[in-house]
């Protein structure tokens, strides 16, 4: 059903932010049902493509086009995208003091799915998500993130992608600070939750979490550029000899590869 | 200068005669004018005054309600119009209480008092729910022993003397010993017209070991003419007893609300005020808790949302007067239009009240780039061995939670909302009862325009 653009289409897009350039063209397919992961050194863009995705105020898009399903998602507000069925677990999600999961959950369900959902039916919804992911029935009455660990966190993030149920969930580091349970919890939750053709974009630095949820592209950002892409076997040589060898080849500052596209 | 007021001694005459003031009421009346007429109108140049400008008022031609103005009813429903539309919420429920006003809900109109009704059984067993008219007639002994006695003495400062003088309305609520009342009393003050003066001077004693809760709800339509409410209560909370006062003002747009309630709280007694300013001109509140004695406490949960031009000042005294005394005080406003917010706050605690934790805090949003809140709180310890702390923020909804619900799906409006929903909560889940918190959210909903 969706048009031959895929899903989400990204065609040299760059972003600034507070006039520095951060992504220097970036393209990327992704088709419905896919697994993409972003792998890359530490401040390379990877969370600046994520929050330009999701449409962050105070990021500048310079040039390039954003599309999915065929529709301009730059002329978007960060609302219109999330109904549009993109979702966004933040790396770093921010707490929200005296807001409580379940009812602000139950807003964004309602807003999102277009439902009226009361909270008694949303309850139930919510309480089944909360089982599969293993997190306790205390919080969904607790405030959003306030007070939640690092794990706690992330898990959230999941609990709020499994309630929404996008075409395309992108997950900034969501494996960071997980334990080992709670990282296979999570990768379940990804793999079973999200309706068969939904998309996932897994930005991460480790190898781990693709071997549960399994890449069928992994790329490699440098510099504010993707200048790898691969399948699963990219990721484990990328665990095995880091970064070095792909800065050599396109150089520390990724300028060498105008003429790499990543394809797929 | 013009004159602020123009009230004179015939006011206080013919208000004595309207309500049948007896001989000693009358003479506190004389006294109290006396002292409205010596003590100087205050002025910016006022400490306690600092922050809001008396003088571009315009009550001069504030009036006094004619005695005779509205008769008592004994039906909700035989209420005048504007009256019961005003009320709408408390109809619903008095209907699924089938008619029954428990324990007790007194409305004043124009600050007569139209409408009383008490539990019989309570009044058996001596609790007294009444207008302050009637009490200082009927129950003098009870009443004289505090009324502008020790906690609001006539004369203290220029507007209490003047409601001391004036007043025609107020409630009083005595509780025996050992009594527990679950279900609040409740009062409404109304107001139904432009150009009005309504002076309120109640009292609430609760005796040894007594726990109730008592909600008094102001409101008004918006009219033309600017309004003046003062209203004053004098608050005595006894041994061992419990008092939650919830007050939420919800005037029209052209009320100038000065008022003033102060407590006195005895040993392991505790007071709980819930302030709500949500209407109102401009509105200046005073409440000033003392906790004389040992092992007492107090909770102050209060909240504002200002919007267009309205002005709120709001004033807060913890005093500490014994030791082992706790007090919490948290105000949160937030402030949309041209409006504009001052809070002040004082804990003070004397040199026998040692072993005393005391917190005071005030946030504030801002919404607007017009809009401007003051925070003064300040300390004054003069014991060694207490804990107090004090703090105070203003700020602007924060851009990354915004985002953050954003990329959820809500719209940016729903999504401040929920975070100004989320600011409040603190104060607002300490109200217990459900109709009421709906009643505010509308309200709140209404007004950031849902
Ligand atoms: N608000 C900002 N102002 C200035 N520079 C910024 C801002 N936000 C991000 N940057 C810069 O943009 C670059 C890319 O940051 P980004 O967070 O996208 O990196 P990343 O690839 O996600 O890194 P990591 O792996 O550490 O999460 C960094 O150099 C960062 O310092
Ligand atoms: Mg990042």
């Amino acid at each position: 059903m969706t048009t031959e653009n895929g899903l989400l289409t990204i065609k040299d897009l760059k972003v600034k932010i507070n006039d520095k350039e951060i992504l220097k063209g970036v393209n990327l397919k992704i088709g419905p049902g896919e697994v993409h992961a972003i792998m890359g050194p530490n401040g390379t863009g990877k969370s600046t493509l994520a929050y330009a995705l999701a449409g962050k105020a105070s990021y500048e898009v310079t040039s390039g086009s954003v599309t999915m399903e065929g529709e301009n998602v730059l002329d978007m507000s960060p609302d219109e995208r999330a109904r549009k069925g993109m979702f966004l677990a933040f790396q770093y999600p921010s707490e929200v003091p005296g807001v409580t999961v379940d009812n602000f959950l139950r807003v964004a369900y309602n807003t999102v799915k277009k439902k009226e959902l009361s909270i008694w039916e949303f309850r139930n919804l919510l309480k089944e998500k909360m089982e599969f992911l293993k997190i306790d029935e205390s919080f969904s009455g607790r405030y959003l993130n306030e007070g939640f660990s690092g794990g706690e966190k992330k898990r959230n993030e999941i609990l709020q992608m499994a309630v929404l149920t996008p075409k395309l969930a992108i997950l900034d580091e969501t494996d960071s600070g997980l334990d080992i349970d709670a990282l296979q919890i999570v990768a379940k939750g990804v793999n079973e939750l999200l309706p068969e053709d939904s998309s996932v974009l897994v930005i991460t630095h480790y190898q781990r979490i693709l071997r549960y949820i399994k890449p069928d592209f992994v790329h490699v950002m440098i510099n504010g550029k993707i200048v790898e892409t691969g399948g699963g076997e990219l990721a484990e040589k990328l665990e095995e000899q880091g970064y070095d060898w792909l800065k050599e080849k396109y150089g520390e500052s990724g300028k060498d590869n105008n003429n790499v596209t990543a394809n797929n | 200068m013009t004159e602020l007021l123009g009230f004179g001694r015939e006011d206080v005459d013919r208000i004595s005669n309207d309500s049948e003031s007896p001989d000693w009421i009358k003479e506190k009346r004389a006294t109290a004018w006396q002292a409205y007429e010596n003590l100087p109108m205050p002025t910016l140049r006022d400490e306690m005054w600092k922050y809001t400008d008396l003088s571009t008022l315009n009550i001069k031609n504030t009036r006094t309600t004619e005695a005779s103005k509205y008769s008592a009813v004994e039906k909700f429903e035989s209420f005048p119009e504007e009256a019961v539309k005003l009320l709408s919420d408390e109809a619903v429920q008095l209907e699924e209480n089938g008619g029954m006003c428990k324990p007790g809900l007194l409305i004043q109109h124009d600050s007569q008092v139209t409408f009383t009704d008490v539990e019989k059984e309570l009044t058996a067993k001596g609790v007294i729910f009444c207008s302050m008219s009637d009490a200082v007639r009927n129950h003098t002994d009870l009443v004289r022993k505090h009324f502008m006695e020790k906690v609001v003495p006539v004369g203290e400062d220029k507007f209490s003397s003047l409601n001391a003088a004036l007043w025609n309305g107020g409630i009083f609520l005595y509780v025996p010993k050992g009594i527990e009342i679950k279900m609040p009393f409740k009062s409404y003050i109304l107001m139904t017209d432009g150009g009005k003066a309504l002076f309120h001077h109640s009292l609430i004693v609760l005796e040894e070991g007594a726990h109730v809760t008592y909600i008094e709800q102001c409101r008004s339509e918006d009219y033309a003419t600017d309004s003046l409410n003062s209203s004053v209560a004098e608050v005595v909370v006894k041994e061992g007893a419990s008092l939650d006062y919830i007050t939420l003002q919800n005037w029209g747009n052209n009320v100038v609300d000065i008022s003033t309630r102060k407590a006195v709280v005895e040993r392991d007694a505790s007071l709980n005020w819930m302030v709500g300013t949500l209407g109102g001109k401009v509105t200046r509140s005073a409440y000033e808790t003392r906790l004389i004695g040992q092992g007492s406490s107090t909770k102050t949960r209060g909240f504002f949302l200002a919007s267009d031009r309205q002005h709120h000042d709001f004033w807060g005294l913890l005093s500490h007067e014994a030791p082992n005394t706790t007090a919490d005080l948290l105000y949160k406003g937030v402030l949309t239009g041209k409006s504009r917010s001052v809070f002040r706050g004082l804990i003070k605690i004397s040199e026998v009240a040692q072993l005393t934790d005391s917190y005071l805090t005030n946030n504030n949003i801002l919404l607007s780039d017009e809009a401007r809140a003051d925070s003064v709180p300040t300390l004054e310890i003069n014991a060694n061995d207490v804990k107090a702390s004090h703090g105070a923020t203003v700020g602007n909804l924060d851009k990354e939670e915004i985002f953050y619900l954003m990329s959820r799906g809500l719209t940016k409006s729903s999504a401040e909302k929920l975070i100004i929903y989320g600011f409040f909560r603190p104060v607002l889940k300490s109200i217990d009862s459900e109709i009421l918190r709906e009643h505010i959210y509308g309200f709140i909903d209404k007004k950031l325009g849902a």
